[in-house]
């Protein structure tokens, strides 16, 4: 895995100019986590139908609704639902670089963000490779709590990965998963369509392009 | 009928019974609240466990893995355990085992989440305090991952029941726990608090798990088992399923069974016929009882075995120290957690905690301590107090194996420290000292050492679990006695025993003591030293003036003292550097140097205003401007506070130095508080004294702290938009009972216009914002 540390800047807006201490800080915090943490994730693909308000996963009763759902994983006949975490070990990382300084603290943080985004992008590929196993094209994935894909959905797709036993995430009473450095997202395969150029992929792969939500890390 | 268990498994083969959730599952039955099933279902139960028996297993497991209070909030749990216990028996009748199963509570113990230690261990004593009047032979914690909760289990049947105990975790195929744990730390700490039996379950598959088994059969001393999963689990049809039959799994478990583990059973996803297998392939492969005799003290991490030359930090001991004196009197646990990262970074391997201070409650803050630093810091605990109840207070949050600093020739102390230090399987440092002091000869010395030594074994303490301090006094009071210590740990080197020293002792008294330390550091560790309680970082050196007065030739030091006083101790590296520039630049240590360096009585309030607070007033301005960027603001904010707290620990002591109170908190159900932490560390240097409260913080946890601390600020910071509700109902709740307070409220959610819908009194987008708007209310 490879953190990006034009990432981590991104995170810790750091715009340019020189900061010297602080890339060094980024390079040897990224080589700790790398060498720390062992990522874990858990993965299921459903069949799924569309409905007036967005998807309801087959063979099971949860349903994805909102604008986001419907406009993502239009065309889609599956989805893939994943979780992917860096352990409570990534907690245990964080105290002990805030403990160090604040400095550490929020430098760690950006680290271990672009470490996670990093892994869900190899889960990503996967599944892109998978889609096109099956001759199908992979949208880009989403997660809930952005846009109009309501937070309220983490439960579900814990529940559906059984991820809070094989991955030991926590969910506590507003939707929030602990470790903090947890992901949760959906992914949709639509079969394959002469029409979908190289260009509208990279665009249905761009992460900030199509999101909707408020951000102010929007690149 | 049958033989007492711990005779059994060493005698011989023993099987263990597989899964009971995924039973419960192929009979349609739901895992939710498994356990009550004991009560109203007891037949299914029983047809499980005589399944498992009839097929070879020599014990059952009780259905309770989460008979806990935190799970089955209503139920009576006597009776579903007295059922379970029943059930269980009536299966194994009189010639198999009952053990009984004990899982983790289902909550995360502090620092991961909220539980306490003291409160697990509640919750596990109430259940064990049952089992006690029941028929089982065993009580077999499993599925842990965590070694503090495992620790609570533990001392929980241990205390409470007089039943054997085996304890097994899970383990991911990188050797580590969910939560971190090695697998020696696991079964160091096991072993020490006396478990009967230990080993692994679930988590994994029998190929996976062989490497972990390879692994802990090189430290246990008592029977091992395992229980893996029937493989790796997937997800079909809605349920989850095992990738692993009956078939690969016995051959699996076969390969792990020849490297002598004698025990074996399988978790998720195995039935009656992966047992059945499970013997029919392994009933005359040849097993082992282990009997390594493995050294080290440990964290719930790391593990340091003694290789010589260990360094145990020694700057958490208030003695000599006014900044750390405060912190204890002000509760301000952060600071010694300061102290221990800092020692961390500088290469100590073992953290020496001593909190002995007059007119606080020490046992209180010692425990309190252990638990502070051991939530940020993964090294191993030295437990350094005289008082005895401190001691076992903080043995028993300590997580993993402890170093008891100290025990002495005296008989009361050596029957205070000895059963505690046999009790947690802690390693002890005696001092050979005893009520008439410290002998002036190495005869006197090695006489109580061996008394100390012959004194543990009664308490069944090999003389392994010991290091020795020589004891070092000054040279500056008598020319030799560097010498007795040195001869001293070369004649315990010769008795076979580890040794330790305290040495900074050694100079006391003499200029440029670190010159002094250093060098007798160097020849102690060519001595063969084991452990070194010391600044780590002094470093080793060598400086023969130095060298000859430890070694006596020097007559009163005379000659070390011509030569080497004149030498500046180097303290800071660049002679150029003002304290404004060093917080500007954000360089904290150079920044402390300066402080020590340059402030006193008469300038202290001119360094605060004229340079501190214009460094930060100038970063600050640098940061609006987009020329300087946030770690570097904070960066700068940190060496301003190193400044701060050397000017008030050592100028401003009973002057109240802050200009307002605030609380800071991250609002309920939100967990994000980084923004929250640059805040409080922008502020602290303004003037503000802040009491963070954490994250997820409701109304009822503020009004506490209004209470006690009468703030004149309370500030809030949210980052979800799914929590802002949270905050527009605390800020609402505190304007209405307590409107002379104002209150802040920031994060990156948060905007002017929502401060001003919620009835917020401020607004800041970031800190050094809210340093400017809160201003106006103070300056």
């Amino acid at each position: 895995m490879f953190i990006d540390k034009n990432e981590v800047k991104r995170y810790l807006r750091l715009h340019g100019g020189d900061c010297g201490d602080i890339d060094e800080l980024i390079e040897k915090l990224s080589q700790k986590a790398l060498e720390t943490l062992c990522p874990k994730s858990v993965i299921n693909s459903f069949e799924i139908e569309h409905t007036q308000n967005g998807i309801v996963l087959k063979g099971t009763d949860v349903s994805f609704e909102g604008n986001l759902v419907k406009k993502t994983f239009e065309g889609c006949d599956e989805v893939y639902v994943f979780a992917a975490t860096l352990t409570l070990q990534s907690e245990t990382l964080l105290k002990q670089c805030f403990a160090k300084s604040t400095v550490d603290g929020i430098v760690c943080d950006s680290v271990l963000t672009t470490m996670i985004e990093a892994y869900c992008d190899e889960i990503d590929e996967a599944v892109v490779k998978k889609g096109i196993s099956k001759n199908k094209k992979a949208t880009r994935r989403i997660s809930c709590g952005y846009g109009d894909f309501s937070i309220k959905s983490q439960k579900d797709i814990l529940d559906l990965l059984n991820a809070q036993k094989i991955l030991g995430v926590k969910l506590n009473e507003n939707n929030m998963m602990f470790p903090n450095k947890t992901v949760t997202a959906v992914m949709g395969l639509a079969p394959f369509d002469d029409k979908v150029t190289a260009e509208e992929i990279s665009v249905l792969k761009n992460k900030c392009q199509s999101c909707c939500a408020f951000c102010d890390f929007k690149r | 009928m049958r033989k007492n268990i711990s005779q059994r498994i060493r005698e011989g083969r023993f099987y263990l019974d597989g899964g009971m959730g995924s039973s419960l599952i192929a009979m349609n039955y739901s895992t939710n609240g498994a356990e009550l099933l004991n009560v109203s279902h007891p037949d299914v139960i029983q047809t499980i466990h005589k399944r498992y028996i009839n097929n070879g297993s020599d014990i059952v497991y009780t259905n309770t893995f989460g008979a806990n209070r935190l799970k089955l909030t209503n139920a009576d749990l006597k009776t579903v355990i007295e059922s379970a216990v029943e059930t269980a028996r009536k299966a194994a009748g009189e010639d198999k085992y009952v053990g009984y199963s004990c899982g983790p509570l289902g909550e995360l113990l502090y620092p991961f989440g909220d539980l306490s230690f003291n409160d697990a261990y509640e919750y596990f004593k109430e259940q064990a305090e049952i089992v006690q009047n029941t028929d089982v032979d065993v009580v077999v914690l499993e599925t842990m991952t965590d070694l503090a909760e495992l620790r609570a289990a533990i001392l929980a049947f241990k205390e409470n029941t007089t039943l054997p105990v085996w304890s097994s975790m899970s383990f991911e195929q990188n050797q580590r726990t969910y939560t971190g744990v090695g697998i020696k730390s696991f079964v160091l700490t096991a072993q020490g608090l006396g478990v009967d039996a230990l080993g692994f379950n679930c988590g994994i598959g029998p190929d996976m798990m062989y490497d972990n088994a390879k692994e802990i059969v090189k430290y246990a001393a008592v029977p091992v088992f395992v229980k893996p999963n029937a493989g790796m689990p997937y997800i079909k049809e809605g349920k989850t399923c095992y990738d692993m039959d009956a078939e690969a799994f016995s051959c699996h478990i076969a390969k792990i069974a020849e490297l002598g583990i004698s025990m074996l059973g399988g978790c998720c996803g195995t039935n009656e016929k992966y047992i059945e297998k499970t013997v029919k392939l392994t009933q005359n492969i040849p097993f082992k009882i282990f009997d390594n005799e493995v050294e080290g003290i440990c964290s719930a991490s790391k593990t340091v075995d003694f290789l010589p030359t260990v360094v145990i930090g020694e700057r958490i001991n208030p003695t000599g120290k006014p900044r750390l004196k405060q912190a204890l009197v002000e509760n301000d646990f952060d600071y010694i957690v300061s102290l221990a990262s800092e020692q961390t970074e500088a290469g100590a391997q073992v953290l020496d905690i001593n909190v002995g201070l007059g007119g606080i409650d020490e046992a209180a803050a010692l425990e309190k301590a252990v638990v502070s630093v051991q939530a940020v810091s993964d090294l191993p605990l030295c437990v350094d107090t005289g008082r005895l109840s401190a001691l076992e207070r903080a043995l028993r949050v300590t997580n993993g194996v402890a170093l008891i600093n100290s025990v002495n020739g005296e008989q009361k102390s050596m029957e205070g420290v000895f059963p505690l230090a046999k009790k947690y399987g802690a390693y002890v440092i005696g001092l050979c000292l005893d009520e008439n002091g410290i002998p002036s000869t190495v005869e006197g010395r090695l006489e109580i050492a061996k008394r100390i030594i012959l004194e543990a074994q009664k308490y069944g303490i090999k003389k392994e679990k010991l290091l020795f301090d020589a004891l070092t006094m000054s040279i500056s009071v008598d020319d030799n006695n560097a010498n007795v210590t040195a001869e001293t740990v070369r004649e315990l080197n010769k008795l076979g025993v580890k040794t330790v020293l305290g040495l900074s002792n050694v100079s006391f008294g003499l200029p440029n003591r670190s010159i002094i330390n250093g060098t007798f550091y160097k020849m102690m560790t060519d001595d063969g030293l084991t452990a070194v309680i010391i600044n780590p970082s002094l470093k080793p050196a060598e400086n023969p003036f130095a060298k000859d007065a430890l070694l006596g030739k020097d007559k009163g030091c005379k000659k070390y003292i011509e030569k080497v006083a004149g030498i500046k101790e180097e303290a800071v590296s660049s002679a150029e550097l003002t304290i404004y520039d060093a917080v500007l630049k954000g360089l904290k240590g150079e920044s402390l140097a300066l402080a020590k360096r340059d402030v006193n009585k008469d300038n202290f309030m001119s360094v605060i205003d004229g340079e501190v607070i214009r460094a930060l007033n100038d970063l600050g301005q640098k940061y609006e401007e987009g020329k300087a960027f946030l770690p570097q603001l904070i960066a700068g904010a940190e060496s301003a506070k190193a400044v701060l707290d050397e000017i008030k620990a050592n100028y401003m002591s009973g002057v109240s130095a802050y200009k307002a109170t605030m609380l800071l908190a991250t609002v309920k159900g939100d967990v994000h508080d980084i923004g929250k932490n640059i805040v409080k560390a922008v502020l602290s240097n303004y003037g503000y004294k802040i009491i963070d409260l954490g994250k997820d913080v409701g109304f009822d946890q503020i009004e506490q702290n209004i209470k006690t601390h009468n703030p004149s600020v309370v500030g809030l910071s949210a980052l979800m938009t799914t929590t802002l509700d949270n905050m527009a109902d605390t800020v609402k709740q505190i304007k209405e009972k307590y409107p002379e307070i104002i209150v802040a409220v920031g994060g990156a959610v948060v905007t002017q216009s929502f401060a001003d819908t919620i009835g917020a009194d401020v607004y800041s987008k970031d800190a050094q914002e809210a340093v400017r708007k809160l201003s106006k209310y103070f300056d």
